[in-house]
């Protein structure tokens, strides 16, 4: 018996699964357009927001409008929570990003700049109204040399929901070369391994444990909050 | 990228190409009439048995109830050494139906490959079948079966075969299994692809499994050497979805896992020695096609089972409960802040996009697997569907691999 082998359908069937695949290659494509645009309108909401929140603080300290001060700081939260779910949203697409890479790296810069100057306006609102908070600059890397990021993420993660707006964290990539800031801020603090934490102007490098964490920050706040009574 | 996104795209590429060519092939048959048997001949019926006291009289009445001339069967027993009664109850079957032509034949325990091969010596018949211990046939088998050798270069045809009263989820999703692979032999069948040629009465051309010099242990899956060897001699082997047999399944998940690991065991080793047949025209699609699924197989069921179990499942797990332990599992922090901020965006699209398509391909073969062997979607009810649809991959990649440390380790297991 001599077999048949039918080349044609072998043909067919390869360009088949060959359209199916780039139809979902092209769908990708779409979906991570849109996770752009996406960005870029967060973005120019964030600007805004950011440019009101200057004003209302000058209104303030100018105008000795002290009263307004918890309104003021409310909003002032909210619009970091945001920055914050943006931001890790932003490095989430990033990092599943295939095509459109270089244009999340340029929208992560955005970001990167908006976080610092909300760190500076809150050195300043701590001032202006008196505030009983704490900051901190988390320094972290995406790369592999950081193994213990995640799990300090997650720490300073649970901390603010215990906190809240007692607590301002700010999470910086260091790893992000483009943006001079990140460097001048690490020279400044002799900042070369990650994480590293600036608590209130402290450095703190390498991991720490969160009744570490605690201990510290507890020990910076002027009134006497609930969750420290066991670490002041 | 990590190794995930790596070997996902191939395992899909390659399931999608596969699937697609089935479903030209099917568009592409046309459907065949039905033939009718003309003449009867001698057929001899072989039922193996080692310690199956409990089936063997089941299985022997429905081989004489066959719808077929009694004087054209020659029916063969082969006690393979059996420790219980199987012995004393094929002689008082024997003894009570003398006007069949019944004999048989006892020897050490050698396996099944061994049995075969001494009923072969004996066998008078122009064709020769075999019917485990725990199987039973309808009675129009051999004259729906029988025309089908009117093409002289068919060596075997085979029947569906059916789980006997399924019990449990176990051997209920064992009947959407065989529904599908049956469904795939078929199609397979019209490329002449059959790798295998399984127990249940399966219908040889007795003459040319002689000229071939009879069965072989091939890893303890003899059925499946005969197979590679019909075709590697240019033989066709046509799968039939008209003939119903009826077997009893492993009853709980060591003896499925210890039979799958054997059958899928032998596929490979079996690949492996009939390698020189891959990817060379002479052999067709069964070349070019067929052994390359059959080594494919294995590895995209680990592939499943590594990548769901270990990124998906237990990875995440592990990481989550070490993260826990880092707050002192203080849980009800984290759900009291929950947000519930659904992005559409925020899915990982280039795994959904996989997974629809994924399963958007399987629902089809499943439902058109279950109207060409005429059943029911349903009717093993909807429990056995939804954990074969979910969990049958999974259970399949186990087996894979537990094949995977065996042959590392060198480790062939006897039946």
């Amino acid at each position: 018996m001599v077999r048949e082998f039918n080349k044609k359908r072998y043909i067919i069937a390869a360009l088949l699964t060959l359209s199916i695949f780039f139809l979902g290659l092209m769908l990708g494509l779409v979906i991570e357009g849109k996770r752009v645009q996406y960005i870029e309108s967060m973005n120019r909401i964030e600007k805004l927001d950011y440019s009101s929140l200057q004003l209302q603080y000058a209104y303030i300290d100018q105008l000795s409008q002290e009263k307004n001060c918890d309104a003021v700081s409310k909003t002032f939260e909210k619009n970091i929570l945001n920055l914050e779910e943006v931001r890790s949203r932003l490095e989430n697409y990033e990092r599943n990003a295939n095509l459109n890479k270089k244009d999340f790296h340029t929208l992560k810069r955005e970001y990167i700049i908006a976080q610092l100057n909300y760190w500076l306006l809150a050195q300043r609102t701590k001032k202006i109204c008196d505030q009983d908070l704490v900051t901190i600059l988390y320094f972290y890397s995406t790369d592999k040399e950081c193994p213990d990021c995640g799990e300090q993420a997650f720490i300073l993660t649970y901390l603010k929901n215990e906190f809240k707006d007692k607590l301002l964290i700010f999470a910086l990539d260091s790893t992000y070369a483009d943006e001079p800031m990140i460097e001048m801020l690490k020279d400044q603090h002799g900042i070369s391994r990650y994480p590293t934490l600036i608590i209130e102007g402290h450095v703190f490098e390498d991991f720490i444990p969160k009744d570490g964490i605690l201990r510290i920050i507890c020990s910076l706040y002027k009134k006497d909050i609930d969750y420290c009574k066991n670490y002041k | 990228m990590n190794l995930v996104n790596l070997i996902l795209p191939v395992v899909y590429i390659i399931t999608l190409f596969y699937t697609i060519f089935w479903l030209i092939t099917l568009l592409d048959n046309k459907e065949e009439k039905k033939k009718v048997i003309k003449k009867f001949p001698l057929v001899s019926v072989v039922v193996p048995a080692y310690n199956e006291e409990d089936v063997i009289l089941e299985t022997i009445d429905s081989v004489i109830a066959l719808d077929y001339p009694k004087n054209k069967l020659d029916i063969i027993v082969v006690n393979d050494g059996s420790t219980d009664s199987t012995k004393d109850i094929i002689e008082k079957f024997i003894d009570e139906h003398n006007d069949y032509n019944i004999k048989l034949i006892n020897q050490d325990n050698q396996g099944k490959w061994v049995a075969l091969n001494n009923a072969l010596k004996t066998a008078k018949g122009e064709f020769f079948t075999c019917l485990d211990a725990d199987s039973s046939v309808e009675k129009a088998a051999l004259k729906k079966m029988l025309p089908y050798f009117a093409d002289n270069n068919v060596a075997a045809v085979l029947p569906l075969i059916k789980i006997k009263n399924p019990k449990g989820i176990l051997q209920k999703i064992q009947c959407y299994e065989y529904i599908v692979n049956f469904f795939y032999k078929k199609i397979m069948s019209s490329l002449n692809c059959i790798h295998v040629t399984p127990g249940p009465f399966g219908l040889y051309k007795k003459n040319v499994i002689d000229k071939l010099g009879g069965f072989r242990q091939g890893h303890n899956t003899e059925d499946m050497e005969i197979a590679f060897r019909l075709q590697k001699h240019q033989y066709k082997i046509i799968q039939l979805l008209d003939v119903d047999v009826y077997t009893y399944p492993p009853e709980n998940l060591k003896n499925f896992y210890f039979q799958r690991n054997r059958w899928n065991k032998g596929s490979i080793l079996n690949v492996w020695d009939y390698r020189k047949m891959m990817f060379k025209k002479k052999y067709g699609d069964f070349g070019m096609l067929q052994m390359p699924m059959v080594l494919c197989a294995g590895f995209i069921a680990m592939t499943i089972i590594v990548l769901v179990l270990f990124y998906n499942v237990l990875k995440p797990l592990f990481n989550g409960l070490y993260n826990l332990s880092l707050v002192d599992f203080d849980i009800f922090s984290f759900i009291a802040n929950m947000n519930f901020n659904l992005n559409l965006l925020d899915f990982n699209y280039y795994k959904l996009i996989i997974i629809a398509v994924m399963i958007t391909v399987s629902l089809t073969v499943f439902t058109l697997a279950h109207k060409y062997t005429k059943q029911r979607l349903t009717s093993q009810g909807v429990m056995p569907l939804l954990v074969f649809i979910l969990f049958y991959y999974l259970l399949l990649g186990a087996i894979w691999l537990g094949i995977a440390k065996d042959l590392v380790f060198k480790k062939v297991k006897k039946w």
